[in-house]
Formats: C-alpha cells, sequence, structure tokens
C-alpha cells in the first residue's frame, strides 16, 4: 500500500515523455484542454464534419477574404469554400494532384509537383504557368511567394515573374518545408527515406548561399511549427520536435507513440495555440503564461485521417479525406491517463470543480484492460471517489473519462492515489 | 507573355560545388525542358541569368 496518497495534477504540464513510469505528466490526455483554466482539464469541443464536398485530401489557401481554397492532394480538383461555409468546385487542375496552394499578390497559386497554376479569383486559370521539379510547400515572403522545388527554391515576385533557382541547397537534399524566421527563411529538408539525417538551411531570401546549416539526425524535417516567437522543426517518424536556436536544431521534446511523416500543413497556430495534427488527432503544444512549461496535449479528434489544417476567422477546419471537419459548439469526450503505480491502491479521488456527473473512473491493475468503477460523489468536499476496496495489483493505472452533458463539462483539478 | 528566370549562381564558399558553369549546364536543361512542355518565345542570356519568354495563349 502507498504510504502517503499521491496527488496528481498539473494538467497544464501536458502529455509526458516517459511512458507510463511515474511523473507529474500523462500518458494519455485526449480531447483535453488544460490550458483555458490552468491547473484545470476540461473536455476540449468536439471537431464535428462541415462537409463531404470536397471529398478528397487536401490541401489549402485562405485569401484576403477569409475564402478558403482547397486543392486535392489526390485530383486536379479545386473547391472553394466561401466564409458562409458553403463549399463548391470551381476548377480541375489539367495537371493532376496538388502538392500545395498560396494566396498570393492577388492570386490563387496551386502547384502539381511539377507545374504551378494560377487563379485570378474571377474566372482565368493557367494551369501551367511555370515548370518546376518537384514543388511541396510555399510560404509568401519578403512580398514574394517562395515554394520549395526539389534542391532548389523558386520565387515568384511581386511582379508574377517566376524564378527558378533562387536558392539552391546542395545536390542530395530536396526541400520539404519553409517557415519564416524574422526577414529570413528557414528551409528544411529531406534526403531520402533510407537516409536518417538531413539538414536546416537558414536563407536571407536574397543571397546565393545560406547563412547556417544545421544537421538533424532523422529522416526529414516534415514541417516547422511557429510556438510563439520559437519555431519548431516535426522531424523523423517518432514525433520528435527540434527547435531552432538561431543557428541550429536542438532537442525539444516528442509525442508519444505516434508515428509521423512528410507533411506541410500539418501545423497552424489557432486562438494562440500550436496545432499539429497526426493521423486523426490534434495535438496543442502551449504554454498559456511564460513560466509554465510548454506542454503537449491531445486537443480534437477528428472523424478520419487528417491531411491537412486551416484556420479560418475563429474556425478550425481539417482535411479528413471524406471531407472538412471544422471545430464545433459541442463538446467532446475526454480521456486522461494517468502514469503507472507501483504499489496497491484503495482509494480514487477525482477532485473536480464543477460538474461531478461525467466523472467516470477506470482502473487497470497489471497492466490489464481498464474496468469502469462505480463512483461516490462527495458535494461537500468537491470529490468523485472509488472506494470499493483494495486494488490487489502489482501495478495500477487510472482512467477518468469526462463527459460533457450540453454545456455542463466536469472540470477537474486533481487526481488522488491512496 | 509570362518571365521566367535561370539564375546562374556565383560561386560561394559555402556552395561551392554549385558554381556558375554548374547552374548554366543545369539552366540549359531546364530551358530544353521548357521547350518539350511550354510554348517558349525567347531566350535571353545575361550576365548573371537567362530570361526566358513563355507565349501565353493570346499571344498566340
Amino acid at each position: 500500500m502507498l504510504k502517503e496518497p499521491i496527488q496528481i495534477g498539473s494538467f497544464q504540464n501536458g502529455l509526458g515523455s516517459l511512458g507510463k513510469l511515474q511523473q507529474n505528466k500523462f500518458v494519455t490526455l485526449d480531447n483535453c484542454d488544460i490550458h483555458s483554466e490552468t491547473g484545470i482539464c476540461q473536455p476540449q469541443l468536439a471537431m464535428e464534419s462541415e462537409s463531404t464536398t470536397p471529398n478528397e485530401a487536401c490541401l489549402e489557401a485562405i485569401d484576403n477574404t477569409g475564402n478558403i481554397f482547397a486543392v486535392s492532394t489526390t485530383s486536379g480538383k479545386i473547391w472553394k469554400r466561401t466564409t458562409a461555409a458553403s463549399w463548391s468546385l470551381i476548377h480541375t487542375n489539367a495537371n493532376g494532384a496538388h502538392r500545395g496552394a498560396r494566396y498570393f499578390n492577388g492570386f490563387l497559386w496551386y502547384w502539381t509537383a511539377t507545374k504551378l497554376g494560377t487563379y485570378d479569383l474571377a474566372s482565368t486559370y493557367n494551369d501551367s504557368f511555370a515548370t518546376g521539379s518537384d514543388f511541396r510547400e510555399g510560404i509568401e515572403a519578403n512580398n514574394t511567394l517562395l515554394i520549395a522545388n526539389g534542391r532548389y527554391t523558386s520565387r515568384v515576385d511581386s511582379t508574377n515573374t517566376f524564378s527558378a533557382n533562387e536558392f539552391v541547397v546542395p545536390a542530395q537534399y530536396k526541400q520539404t518545408c519553409l517557415k519564416n524566421v524574422g526577414d529570413d527563411v528557414l528551409v528544411g529538408t529531406y534526403v531520402s527515406n533510407d537516409v536518417a539525417y538531413c539538414k536546416a538551411f537558414l536563407w536571407d531570401t536574397v543571397s546565393t548561399a545560406w547563412s547556417y546549416e544545421a544537421e538533424v539526425f532523422e529522416i526529414g524535417i516534415n514541417c516547422f511549427v511557429t510556438l510563439g516567437e520559437i519555431i519548431l522543426a516535426q522531424c523523423g517518424t517518432q514525433g520528435r520536435f527540434y527547435y531552432w536556436t538561431g543557428s541550429k536544431l536542438k532537442r525539444f521534446g516528442k509525442i508519444r507513440g505516434i508515428t509521423t511523416a512528410l507533411g506541410e500543413q500539418k501545423s497552424v497556430v489557432y486562438n494562440g495555440r500550436a496545432l499539429f495534427a497526426n493521423g486523426t488527432k490534434i495535438y496543442s503544444i502551449h504554454s498559456e503564461e511564460e513560466g509554465l512549461s510548454i506542454a503537449f496535449c491531445g486537443e480534437y479528434t477528428c472523424t478520419g485521417t487528417i491531411n491537412s489544417l486551416i484556420v479560418q476567422g475563429q474556425t478550425l477546419l481539417a482535411s479528413v479525406g471524406t471531407g472538412f471537419d471544422k471545430r464545433g459548439n459541442n463538446y467532446a469526450t475526454a480521456t486522461i491517463e494517468t502514469a503507472e503505480i507501483q504499489a496497491k491502491i484503495s482509494d480514487i479521488k477525482v477532485r473536480y470543480d464543477v460538474y461531478p456527473t461525467g466523472i467516470g473512473i477506470s482502473t487497470s491493475i497489471n497492466s490489464a484492460d481498464y474496468v469502469a468503477q462505480t463512483e461516490t460523489v462527495n458535494a461537500t468536499e468537491k470529490e468523485v471517489s472509488f472506494n470499493g476496496g483494495v486494488i490487489d495489483g502489482a501495478t495500477s493505472q487510472v482512467k477518468i473519462i469526462l463527459t460533457p452533458s450540453g454545456s455542463n463539462v466536469p472540470k477537474i483539478k486533481s487526481i488522488i492515489l491512496q | 507573355m509570362r518571365k521566367v528566370i535561370w539564375k546562374f549562381k556565383p560561386q560561394q564558399s559555402k556552395n561551392a560545388k554549385y558554381s556558375p558553369d554548374v547552374a548554366k549546364e543545369d539552366g540549359l536543361r531546364y530551358i530544353e525542358q521548357l521547350k518539350l512542355e511550354d510554348d517558349v518565345a525567347e531566350v535571353i542570356e545575361e550576365s548573371d541569368k537567362f530570361v526566358i519568354y513563355l507565349k501565353d495563349e493570346q499571344d498566340k
């Protein structure tokens, strides 16, 4: 038995990197909002299907009025979403599946692996405006559109002149993703799925050579994540993140248990939080205040595998292949899983702030499946507890399910094991 | 008419293998590719770049 109770709280610390080992972090946080009220965990709003009209995996661009253009990554189809959330097919690119799109200089620019197209937002499309070799992510930087293009960075300037090879990296690298760093641009690369190193290059967008190069021993830089003034590089296949020091990439952290791959539009900033999509889940990487540690947290779950994210006003949208999900107005069911306790426990208490009805306690003994327990509510102490006898195992883990009812959402402060 | 640029990179210590000669050879290959896939109207070689003009539908 535990000599002293263990109190697990500080939900703002987020997901742990130590697996089931004891720590003041969590093994699982799904659909959890751990930042709106620091220290409290509550269910997050749920992602729900908005439309099944773009029924293919898409990448998106947003124009200067909030219209979204979704370009299919499996065909030449281009859809438009108005600010009133009305989706329609507007064009089919004769060059086939897209690699990206971006609004720049009054035009929508969309590209396949080898062809850059333009749309004047009125009626004229040119699917073959320019030719490249391996287009990937494009960003706007210093009043130009930059697009990763194999070993080159291509540029469209403000006169719509296309320059194919503005910046060149050594021949073995392929540019994957780009990120503004002040006036400079950080260029992410990969070599091959069979080569476990790659580099990031910092380019001032004017010079012919880079200012810094930083090696990272991962299979590729998959995407960059803007975390306030920090730039993270999501690298490799095992969910690891590195941060840009100004001249190098240093280890930042990882999301345990996920598999990652190239995907330039898997990250957005939404309501001040950096979000990163993987599989069907959207994780936040955030601290609400300076001084608090930056936490990984599973905030949203989509209805399908996420291909890309985009934000329109206050609406978070995700392309899920069979359609688009949006953040809705209903709350999701949240799941919290604690670290493993190597002791018998006889008492589990969940201290709540409001709404005890939707707090469910499950236990896993010796790594067996979770078993739901019967809870007792003590409204005076604001505790939901299970004290149905000694849980007799060498190891114990606890899972808390927070089930909302309409706008009533459970908010919990800590979990006490004894 | 669309304008496309291919730059010859001056030799840099950080990217020494990508010399102006190599960049020019790459540029010539790129122009050959454009001739196969697009309607090249004119190619001008300047001191530091190729400037390639491509015909639009209305130019034809």
